[in-house]
């Protein structure tokens, strides 16, 4: 093996090596930009799709569960809210996202039970879970289940009002897009948590 | 030795003036590479994104469309009698107005499918290969009439993609197919979707721990002031069977209005009865037992009625704390929660030894106060001492008729004043699709063998009664309507049962399925 002479070395420096070296910091911003679009892009869409998963599962397992638990609603959580809450969480786990410690405590306002944590250094954003197993929409007209699962408006019911269950997923999601994008003085604001929301009809 | 390939290229190029801009020129030939990539990982996930969106919608949607048939009671008109003025499966399943339709499509529409909702929800009903729109259209006495099955197919157009655009590839469409079936186990021997000669049991769960016998008391109906198991010259005879011991198929098919059992057994009100007598703190047994349409007494509500034996319920965990102010028995808690320890397998035959369904003595249902106090505590009735002034309970649509005899079809579940969804602004008196009423219990075989006059006894179960609970006494009597009969035969009858039941919430359970 050879080694470099000096004399090459400083060739590198004559003019049109430095017109390549430019011409590359021009490319590479746009380079980064596609390359860090693409994985970041892709990992947050792939983190939808195991989110809106899992929102469905949980709003299914509840909605299949009795409502007999939620007639005098208190701290206790009751056990088909538990349901959902630990299949969520055991999804997390076992799949190595982080639950960022998040436990289900709390109380309910009406049948709405919100579970948020923030804490074990998880993706600023935190982990907020939303169950609803009073979750009632028009039969017809209704807008699409909010990331809130709030109820709607029943409409002038003729027929019924579905009564489901609504659950919501917001996991925080380090966008790493933004700060490349600021390379190039673009400030675009991506949204922190990534949301899905499942409903499923009670069938109890 | 070979020069490194990075000095040799670069002596190539050394000293010439072409490779100006050579940068510019492989960015711009990499970036066709590199754009393509971004469309695989981009656009393509976001169709499968899409594409489980959608799965997920239809998957919703099938089982909201087979819940509201389940609950219909439809599988208990398996010939589609026309016994309540109209087609029944025209009420619950006729086209897309019909209620069936109409829930599926407003729970797809409840998801999001690339940003928005579904753009077109298309529900179908099928037996037997054939599909249609409207499920009355189907063959009836078919395999429709006991496993009614839906498909819904979601359809989203115009999809947003973001890279493969630049290939003039715009606007992509996904669609995804799901189907659910209600499941009623009568006549699944030689009827259904999966009908094989073996009879598939199901096995719901949170079943009420009240044992009643296989004894119709509405059918036959009354003759010369005597109802059926009554005795007495010019009387109906016995009772009918709810189902048939041997196949299980429901021997009076059929729905009616008004709480009578003039159309079928689906809609008929009656009184559950406690079989045991009201003082004590055990279950002395009332003879002759078991029977339906025992006379009135201070404790029993008139004719028609139906006796029922308390279950027995195991020290194990239950999904819900009793209410407040009941004695907190686990016979109590299995009625104001759900026993999730008990397991009622629906055509086991009697026997001495591992057979799960006892009916246990030791509890006095009615003279405790237990099934008082946890039929109230489960469906927020405030008063138990005058049933027809009773507040606070969902209750049956009338239609101006008597109190908790359905006056419509299909049957309205009207939101009682306590019903926890009234706070979240679902005012008192709507029609809802769902209620704690609604009860599953066991109906075992009281052919084969006389109950012990204490202790346990072990009971064979041939199916199941789903009922509506319209209301409580302070004696433990208990005032149903029946949504629904599944049989499962008593397991040494014509047919062989199958010993994988299907699970789930209601004695026809929904779920999904792969068509067959």
């Amino acid at each position: 093996m050879t080694h470099v002479p000096y004399a090459r070395l400083a060739s590198l420096w004559r003019e049109e090596r430095a017109a390549q070296l430019v011409e590359f910091a021009v490319a590479l911003p746009l380079l980064m930009i596609f390359v860090v679009g693409i994985f970041d892009f892709s990992s947050a869409l792939t983190l939808k799709l195991k989110l809106t998963n899992l929102a469905r599962d949980a709003a299914r397992s509840a909605a299949a569960d009795p409502a007999s638990d939620l007639q005098s609603p208190s701290t206790t959580v009751p056990a088909s809210v538990m349901d959902a809450f630990h299949l969520i969480d055991n999804y997390f786990l076992d799949s190595n996202l982080n639950d960022c410690g998040i436990t289900a405590r709390g109380s309910p306002t009406n049948l709405t039970w919100t579970f948020t944590a923030t804490g074990n250094g998880c993706p600023s954003g935190g982990l907020k879970i939303i169950i609803n197993r009073g979750y009632f929409f028009p039969l017809s007209g209704a807008a699409v289940a909010s990331a809130s699962c709030t109820s709607q408006g029943t409409g002038s019911p003729t027929v019924f009002t579905p009564v489901a269950t609504c659950v919501s997923i917001q996991y925080g999601y380090p966008w790493r897009f933004g700060r490349v994008a600021s390379i190039l003085g673009r400030s675009d604001t991506l949204p922190s948590q990534i949301a899905a929301v499942g409903v499923a009809l009670n069938e109890n | 030795m070979k020069r490194p390939l990075i000095r040799r290229a670069a002596q190539v190029c050394a000293g010439t003036s072409r490779q100006r801009g050579v940068t510019m020129v492989l960015v711009a030939l990499a970036m066709v590479a590199i754009i393509a990539m971004a469309a695989l990982s981009i656009d393509v996930i976001t169709l499968y994104l899409a594409k489980e969106e959608a799965q997920r919608c239809a998957d919703m949607s099938a089982l909201a469309a087979a819940r509201v048939i389940s609950i219909s009671g439809i599988t208990g008109d398996p010939s589609n009698s026309g016994s309540t003025g109209s087609s029944s499966w025209q009420a619950i399943c006729g086209g897309s107005t019909s209620p069936a339709s109409q829930a599926a499509t407003a729970v797809a529409m409840q998801g999001v499918v690339g940003g928005t909702a579904a753009n077109t929800v298309t529900v179908t009903y099928s037996a037997g290969g054939t599909s249609n729109a409207d499920c009355s259209s189907l063959s009836s006495g078919g395999a429709f009439g006991v496993n009614p099955m839906v498909t819904v197919r979601i359809e989203r157009t115009s999809l947003p993609n973001f890279f493969s655009r630049i290939w003039g590839n715009a606007g992509t469409n996904v669609s995804a197919t799901a189907t659910a079936e209600a499941f009623n186990p009568s006549f699944s021997a030689t009827l259904g979707n999966q009908s094989s000669g073996t009879i598939i049991p199901v096995q719901p769960s949170c079943v009420k721990p009240w044992i009643v016998p296989n004894h119709d008391p509405r059918n036959p109906g009354p003759q010369n002031g005597l109802y059926c198991d009554q005795s007495g010259a010019g009387g109906p005879g016995p009772c009918h069977t709810f189902v048939s011991a041997s196949d299980g198929s429901i021997t009076h098919t059929g729905i009616s209005l008004n709480g009578t059992a003039t159309g079928g057994v689906i809609g008929e009100q009656f009184w559950l009865v406690p079989d045991c007598v009201y003082s004590g703190s055990t279950c002395s047994l009332r003879p002759p037992s078991p029977q339906a349409n025992i006379a009135a007494t201070a404790h029993i509500k008139a004719p028609q009625n139906l006796e029922y034996l308390p279950g027995q319920t195991l020290s194990s965990s239950f999904a819900v704390p009793s209410c407040p102010g009941g004695s907190g028995s686990n016979y109590e808690k299995a009625i104001d929660g759900c026993d999730q320890s008990a397991f009622y397998q629906c055509g086991v035959q009697w026997s001495a030894s591992a057979n799960p369904n006892l009916v246990d003595l030791s509890e006095n249902p009615g003279g405790s106060g237990d099934t008082t106090n946890g039929v109230q505590c489960l469906i927020n009735q405030a008063n138990n001492s005058d049933v027809g002034a009773s507040t606070g309970q969902d209750y049956l649509n009338t239609n101006g008729g008597a109190f908790g005899a359905p006056g419509v079809f299909p049957f309205q579940i009207l939101e009682g004043s306590s019903n926890p969804l009234v706070t979240p602004g679902l005012a008192s008196g709507s029609p809802i699709t769902a209620s704690t009423s609604i009860v599953a219990l066991p109906i075992y075989d009281d052919s084969a063998g006389a109950i012990n006059g204490t202790g346990t006894t072990p009971v064979t179960i041939v199916g199941f009664l789903q009922v509506f609970i319209n209301a409580v006494d302070q004696f433990g009597n208990v005032n149903v309507t029946v949504l629904n009969v599944a049989g499962c035969s008593n397991g040494a009858g014509t047919y062989p049962v199958s010993s994988n039941a299907v699970t789930g919430t209601s004695p026809v359970p929904v779920r999904l399925i792969t068509p067959p």
